[in-house]
């Protein structure tokens, strides 16, 4: 034999980890449960983050699509004289180039409610009907759609067309058969041809009990609006840019005078969308630190297991010449290993969680990265932590004490 | 009051030799007779812990020596020789061992000096029982820093040294006693401590066994090491140069 002693103990790293091996691979009870509790316990960890994460995208998915979309501007009393119609074209451009804003218009009521009949010349007392005035952008922004016929264009308001749309509510009121067999309606007795009806409008429901006229026929025949009038200026927005459109538009319409347009937008359920989202974020927090406690907890305690397991064999190898040092380096290596691939096994099956749940549910799955990267070594971390105890118990005892524990070999 | 037992002490006088309870035997033929040089290990005033003696302990040995301890009751052999093989601190008393005194020493040192001087025979063998009989001769080694392939032929040869040559990848729980006691000897072996102690290597095994395992250990004695052998077992008095009771006042 050659000699092989050396002046002090030392342990090559390449040692460490082949020891670590051999410990894995000659017992391997304790690195599957010590893999096995980071597994469950990552996975846990992630499928929780990730669930509530894909919740609150789905909650505010829902809540954005409920953000209010509608501008409404009137212009206010003023001492000051002021236009009629104050909305000019290129005013209504200026608008519309706005970010933001999706379609514009102008619309007031003629007069106060008009006869409205499916006949001429009705002799009998006929209830009044709204008739509003539109300009050619009023359709799209009120949200209209039309059940029958067509709506106007460009060119109907350009050249006046004697044309109309009744609203669904209207033309049941009034009995109007269809545009075949009833072409059009008499308001004052004046006939109106009936391009289409208006089925639905989600921002402007009003119009389904009136009769729609282009702006260009209604000051051709009734004359421009009256300051009683008041027209009013819709706009439809995008989501969540009503509160900015509402700010630029009455400097838009007059640069000199905003504050005679003042915009009112309908925020809807923005207060509770607020609070769903706070109270949310709470839960999730809470929920968040409950899964990682008992995450780690869970890891801790079966390593703490698994590691007491060896305190009777780091005895030995104390007793055969291995420094403290030494010691924790082997519980070190020999937790990392099945920490980490059970950690990553654990990203894994909780990435599969969160995205087999958000496709059930039709949600987006969402899970932050800067959470998921760091998942497996959370769990090597963990693992580490827990087998550094009873390494340190191994290290500091008196092996003559531990070696009385070693199963006789 | 001490009891004192200095087998080979070469300043040791006839008459203090006569009031110590050690039971000194002859030497056998084939022994080697101590050397003359500095004791290998000098016991001064020395008490266990946790074990009640009836005196304080006094050992002095000499390099070449093969001493058999018997008594005090097992637990107190056990104790003294984790002592002796500094994995433990005597509550009591001095130790020094070739030449250093264990007490101004730090835990590594300890360690360190254990490395390269000592080998302990424990007894229960420990064994780690799932790795191979080579991987646990070899196991010292690991903390010499010597690389795995220098371990390997170390290894294979205290296996051959201790006829366990066949059985070298086969797992500690699956050989016998006697194999796994000749293993224990094997990984105190490798590193070719001066000083050998052995705890009960004979227990459980039967007559024809334990005289291997003696008959080894006689033969490393006879190579030049010190070896103490702490056991009940009268073959292995035997066999030693000399025999001593410890603990009797």
């Amino acid at each position: 034999m050659t000699a092989l002693a050396r002046p002090k103990t030392r342990l090559r790293p390449a040692d460490a980890a082949g020891e670590a091996f051999s410990g894995m691979v000659t017992a391997p009870g304790n690195a599957v449960a010590t893999a096995l509790v980071a597994l469950l316990a990552v996975g846990w960890f992630v499928a929780l983050l990730g669930l509530t994460s894909t919740a609150t995208g789905a909650v505010a998915s829902a809540f954005a699509a409920r953000l209010p979309t509608t501008i409404r501007i009137t212009s206010a009393g003023s001492r000051l004289p002021a236009p009629a119609f104050p909305y000019p074209a290129a005013a209504l451009h200026r608008v519309e180039a706005l970010p933001g804003v999706i379609a514009t218009g102008v619309y007031w009521q003629i007069g106060l409610n008009q006869a409205v009949s499916a006949r001429p010349y009705v002799t009998k007392k006929q209830p009044g009907h709204p008739v509003i005035a539109a300009t050619a952008g009023f359709l799209a922004a009120a949200g209209a759609q039309i059940s029958a016929g067509r709506a106007f264009d460009a060119w109907d308001q350009a050249r006046a067309a004697p044309l109309c749309l009744v609203g669904s509510t209207l033309a049941r009121s009034l009995g109007l058969a269809g545009l075949a067999r009833q072409p059009r309606v008499y308001i004052n007795n004046l006939g109106c041809v009936i391009a289409g009806y208006i089925a639905h409008a989600s921002r402007e429901p009003g119009i389904l009990r009136s009769v729609v006229i282009p702006a260009a026929a209604a000051e051709a025949v009734f004359g421009p609006p009256d300051r009683r009038a008041r027209p009013t200026l819709l706009i439809q927005t995008r989501p969540g840019a009503a509160g900015q459109v509402a700010r630029l538009a009455p400097y838009a319409i007059s640069q000199t005078a905003p504050q005679r347009y003042p915009a009112r937008v309908d925020y809807g359920p923005a207060l509770l969308r607020q609070q769903v989202a706070t109270a949310l974020g709470g839960l999730i927090a809470a929920a968040s630190f409950v899964g990682l406690a008992a995450g780690a907890l869970g890891i801790a305690a079966l390593a703490l297991f698994c590691g007491w397991r060896r305190v009777p064999e780091y005895a030995l190898r104390r007793a055969l010449g291995a420094r403290r040092r030494h010691i924790v380096a082997h519980a070190l290596a020999e937790s990392a290993v099945p920490g980490l691939i059970g950690g990553l096994a654990g990203a894994s099956l909780g990435v599969a969680i969160v995205v087999l749940v958000a496709m059930n549910n039709h949600w987006t799955p969402v899970i932050a990265p800067i959470l998921l990267w760091p998942a497996p070594f959370a769990g090597a971390a963990a693992a580490m932590i827990a087998w550094l105890i009873p390494a340190a118990v191994a290290a500091l005892a008196r092996p003559a004490n531990a070696l009385a524990r070693l199963v006789p070999g | 009051m001490s009891v004192t037992l200095l087998p080979g002490s070469a300043d040791q006088p006839e008459d203090d030799a006569a009031s110590t309870s050690a039971a000194t035997k002859a030497l056998p033929a084939t022994a080697l007779p101590p050397s003359s040089g500095p004791p290998m290990i000098e016991l001064r005033g020395l008490r266990l812990r946790g074990i009640e003696l009836p005196a304080d302990l006094d050992l002095l040995v000499r390099p070449g020596e093969l001493i058999t301890l018997t008594g005090p009751p097992k637990p107190g052999r056990s104790a003294l020789l984790n002592v002796l093989g500094l994995i433990d601190r005597p509550a009591a008393g001095s130790y020094v061992l070739d030449g250093t005194d264990t007490a101004k020493l730090r835990e590594e040192d300890r360690a360190a000096l254990r490395a390269r001087k000592i080998g302990m025979v424990f007894a229960h063998k420990n064994l780690l029982p799932n790795r191979s009989l080579l991987d646990n001769v070899t196991l010292p080694l690991v903390y010499a820093g010597i690389p795995r392939r220098q371990r390997m032929i170390a290894g294979l040869d205290v296996l051959s040294r201790v006829r366990l040559t066949g059985l070298a990848q086969r797992p500690a729980r699956q050989v016998g006693n006697c194999q796994r006691a000749m293993c224990a000897v094997g990984r105190a072996l490798i590193t070719q401590p001066d000083l050998l102690l052995c705890d009960e290597p004979t227990a459980g095994l039967e007559t024809d066994e334990a005289e291997q395992v003696i008959g080894l250990l006689a033969d490393l004695n006879r190579e030049g090491r010190t070896v103490l052998v702490a056991t009940a077992d009268q073959l292995a008095a035997a066999y030693s140069s000399k025999s001593v009771q410890i603990g009797q006042p």
